[in-house]
């Protein structure tokens, strides 16, 4: 301890710029590392709060029956014109098909749900893992990816007379002038059928999508300029309000260069001990030629940096808690709530320990390494 | 503030979206009967009424209820009643909200006797 004080009141008086330096260098670290925590934190609740909690909105459509109205084939091309991406984060197509063949108004809608994967319209995995889960589906099996690729007329027919005031004699249900195989019973809709089973000039009065994820605002942009763009005023596309998320990226670009910073300011404490242990390579090979093992050196020289690294990293902590933090949650709001006793501890710790890593290699390897006759410039 | 104020927009606009749509929101009302029993079942927004009155001549075992599911077909919440002694010309009513639904389906039920056993004289079963 006698030596480790020695040596670092020999440093403060011999190597005063460099002194200031590392010193410079641990209250970045801590600053730094402190903020780039609370950052973290902070874009994390921000980002749940700010995604919208949007999962899933719906267009209908102003349908006119004698003259314009958004028809089943139309509606197709226009969803297979949607990017991958967008279509890859659609778990859940589900539009409602106009129908003169069944009264809506006791029976309920024709409700039709699909996917589109590879550029192909899909079964529903959710609303099929949904129908066994709750039982809406009575009997029999959901569409197979063969039956809504191909459109085959098959049908899960409803639970009741609606479906025996469809029925014909052998068994199946007529629909849009063709005949249904009915593979299953089900009691939600009136009727559901494969949307690409759908006669193509079948109008359609609503469309809802449901994400994966909630919806962005480029998902919301695309869906709004293909959608107006094949239906013009016939689409009512309500106005979301969905988050920019460009705030994503500016956090993350951030808390990159807080983390670059803090890494550069570790080197630089490194280098600048370096460079004042290059100075004593003369008073480390009396030490060991006096009986100091090489591991004694190694603590005696931590055991220094953490004499000055552990109350400036404190210090600037504490001064960081009570006046820095106060001013940065001016701007960010949720970072003050990142912090607590605990958490300052840890990081704290995290800093310390890795300190100690770093210094540990860089002086057993600059220094305790090289015999004494290699540390006076023999060979 | 801003945050809070966004996502409350949000929450209007996405509500208001769907509140507009013809997928089964706004006040209706249906009935339905054979020679045992009217089946009635009627929506405004969430709150959902279900009934069913016994038009058999005997006092009977009712039920009545009404399902409630996303647009995904998850299961969001139901209402329902039974009574082990509905006299004739009486009716078994029950209604509630079930929040979230985008289709309900309701059903109505009159066995021959006081206790839900055997094959129902009427049963009903619709969804909107």
């Amino acid at each position: 301890m006698k030596y480790i004080i020695t040596n670092i009141k020999s440093f403060i008086k011999t190597e005063k710029m460099i002194f200031i330096l590392i010193i410079i260098c641990i209250i970045a670290s801590s600053f730094i590392i402190n903020f780039s925590y609370g950052l973290y934190q902070n874009y994390h609740v921000v980002k749940e709060e700010e995604e919208s909690d949007l999962y899933s909105f719906e267009i209908t459509f102003n349908n006119d029956l004698n003259g314009d109205y958004a028809s089943k084939d139309v509606l197709k091309n226009t969803l297979l014109s949607f990017s991958d991406s967008l279509n890859d984060s659609i778990d859940m197509y589900f539009v409602v098909p106009y129908s003169d063949e069944i009264n809506t108004d006791e029976y309920g809608d024709i409700i039709i749900r699909f996917c589109i994967k590879n550029g192909n319209i899909a079964p529903c995995e959710l609303f099929k893992k949904n129908m066994q889960t709750y039982g809406t589906l009575v009997s029999g099996e959901y569409f197979s990816e063969e039956q809504e690729k191909n459109g085959e007329n098959v049908a899960l027919a409803f639970t009741g007379d609606v479906t025996e005031s469809l029925m014909n004699e052998n068994g199946t249900i007529s629909f849009q002038g063709k005949e249904y195989e009915i593979i299953g019973i089900q009691k939600m809709h009136s009727l559901i059928v494969p949307f690409e089973s759908l006669n193509s000039d079948t109008p359609i009065n609503d469309l809802l999508f449901n994400f994966v994820k909630p919806v962005t605002r480029s998902q919301y942009n695309e869906i709004k300029e293909k959608i107006s763009g094949a239906f013009g005023e016939l689409a009512v596309i309500p106005e979301l309000d969905i988050p920019e998320s460009e705030n994503y990226y500016l956090y993350n670009t951030i808390i990159i260069i807080s983390i670059l910073i803090a890494l550069l300011s570790a080197v630089n404490f490194a280098v600048l001990y370096k460079y004042i242990l290059s100075k004593r390579t003369k008073a480390l090979s009396v030490f060991r030629i006096c009986g100091c093992t090489k591991f004694k050196a190694l603590g005696m020289f931590l055991s220094e940096c953490m004499i000055i690294t552990v109350p400036v990293f404190a210090l600037t902590s504490l001064c960081y808690d009570k006046f820095v933090l106060p001013v940065l949650a001016r701007r960010f709001e949720y970072i003050e709530s990142a912090y607590s006793m605990k958490l300052y501890l840890i990081i704290f710790a995290i800093y310390v320990l890795s300190s100690l890593i770093v210094l540990g290699i860089m002086i057993y390897f600059s220094f305790l390494r090289k015999t004494i006759r290699e540390s006076w410039g023999g060979t | 503030m801003k945050n809070t104020f966004k996502k409350i927009a949000a929450s209007i606009m996405a509500v208001a979206s769907l509140t507009v749509s013809a997928v089964g929101i706004g006040a209706n009302a249906a009935t339905a009967s054979d020679s045992y029993s009217t089946f009635s079942w009627s929506w405004n927004g969430s709150s959902n009424t279900v009934s069913i009155k016994n038009t058999s001549g005997a006092t009977r075992y009712a039920q009545v209820n009404a399902y409630g599911y996303n647009a995904a077909g998850e299961y969001v919440g139901h209402i329902g009643e039974d009574n082990g002694g509905l006299q004739d010309n009486k009716t078994l009513s029950k209604s509630g909200n079930i929040y979230g639904a985008t289709s309900v389906v309701y059903g109505g039920i009159l066995y021959t006797s006081t206790s839900p056993v055997g094959t129902p004289l009427s049963s009903w079963t619709r969804s909107r």
